[in-house]
């Protein structure tokens, strides 16, 4: 029975499918990838103006918070006067650790990873906008 | 973001899951390739589904595009082809209802039931002087149209693409048992229907 029916299904004649098939769905793909990859550069350009208009303030904290807690005139002692630095040693490092200015120096760090993973994310995705782009107006138009 | 150039990979010899891994990591000549090896199967399996709808161009379109969109969500492990057909039958089910070409309700209800004929013994083979009969390919090509789309797409799908019932179970999201019934039901209402060309033969 199995080979009869198939045989039988066989007959409907196949047809092929036009070209233009593959071609409108590529097209829609590409058009797809155009606009994500507008809109990621649009976030991350954002990010990125963001990151350094928040970085100006962050730094004045920073700067702010270095020479309330001593940190500086403590670095300081290393050029002026070494010898006792490496006298007492320990009591320095515990002066100094006591003295950094952790919570301005996490914002910046953040900052600083924010900044950096978001330029490369623009850079990535101002590349392949330019790729799909190129692609759609060659291939496409 | 993955660029558009990719190292050069000979798409022919990798399987349809290694293409679906290539695709989730954005290679769009992987899908394209993909789309190539599928494209004449799901035209001809809309192309019945639909009973020959002019829409078929824009549904098998539809189809490709919502595989792309969706192929990160395809799980490692799943065969590819009854996963597009998935996709493939579940956009013509949307086209169908948004046009309402296809009258559905009247057997969707007792499609799902298991009918007596189903329990007998299976139909037999059809008379091989038949296939010499040059008019067939019309009057089967007209009387699959008399056909609920469901059972026209197990029968294309078993006999012309080959799949099993258990893939086929998968396409048409079914228990395995419905879609033997509804094989059963086709080839029996096929047989009824070709009967009057079958007769002068057999």
């Amino acid at each position: 029975m199995e080979k009869s029916y198939k045989q039988l299904v066989a007959l409907v004649p196949r047809e092929t499918p036009p070209d233009r098939v593959c071609f409108q769905v590529m097209a829609m793909i590409e058009r797809v990838q155009v606009k994500r990859c507008r809109l990621r550069t649009g976030i991350n350009a954002t990010l990125v103006v963001g990151a350094i208009l928040v970085f100006i303030p962050v730094i004045h904290y920073w700067n702010q918070d270095v020479t309330q807690s001593g940190f500086v005139n403590y670095l300081s002692l290393i050029a002026s006067d070494s010898g006792y630095i490496f006298s007492h040693w320990q009591d320095y490092a515990l002066s100094i650790a006591d003295s950094l200015p952790v919570s301005a120096g996490i914002m910046i760090l953040a900052l600083l990873v924010i900044l950096a993973n978001s330029l490369r994310r623009l850079v990535q995705n101002m590349g392949s906008w330019g790729l799909h782009r190129n692609r759609m107006i060659r291939e496409f138009a | 973001m993955p660029a558009i150039e990719q190292p050069k990979i000979d798409y022919s010899a990798q399987t349809d899951e290694q293409l679906v891994a290539l695709c989730k990591k954005g290679d769009e000549l992987a899908f394209q390739d993909l789309m190539n090896r599928y494209v004449g199967q799901v035209f001809n399996f809309l192309r019945q589904y639909t009973r020959g709808s002019e829409d078929t161009e824009d549904i098998a379109q539809d189809t490709f595009f919502k595989a792309w969109r969706h192929i990160k969500k395809f799980e490692t492990g799943r065969q590819f082809r009854p996963w597009l057909f998935t996709i493939a039958r579940n956009t013509a089910l949307d086209f169908i209802k948004k046009r309402k070409a296809v009258n559905f309700s009247d057997l969707d209800d007792a499609e799902t039931e298991i009918s007596f004929a189903d329990t007998l013994a299976d139909p037999e083979p059809l008379p091989p002087e038949i296939f010499e009969n040059a008019e067939l390919a019309n009057i089967l090509s007209a009387n699959l149209k008399l056909l609920h789309p469901d059972h026209v797409a197990v029968l294309t799908l078993h006999y012309r693409e080959d799949m099993t019932f258990d893939e086929i179970a998968i396409v048409m999201n079914r228990p395995m048992n419905t879609v033997k019934s509804w094989h059963r039901r086709a080839v029996e209402r096929l047989r009824d229907l070709l009967a009057p060309h079958l007769s002068p033969l057999s």
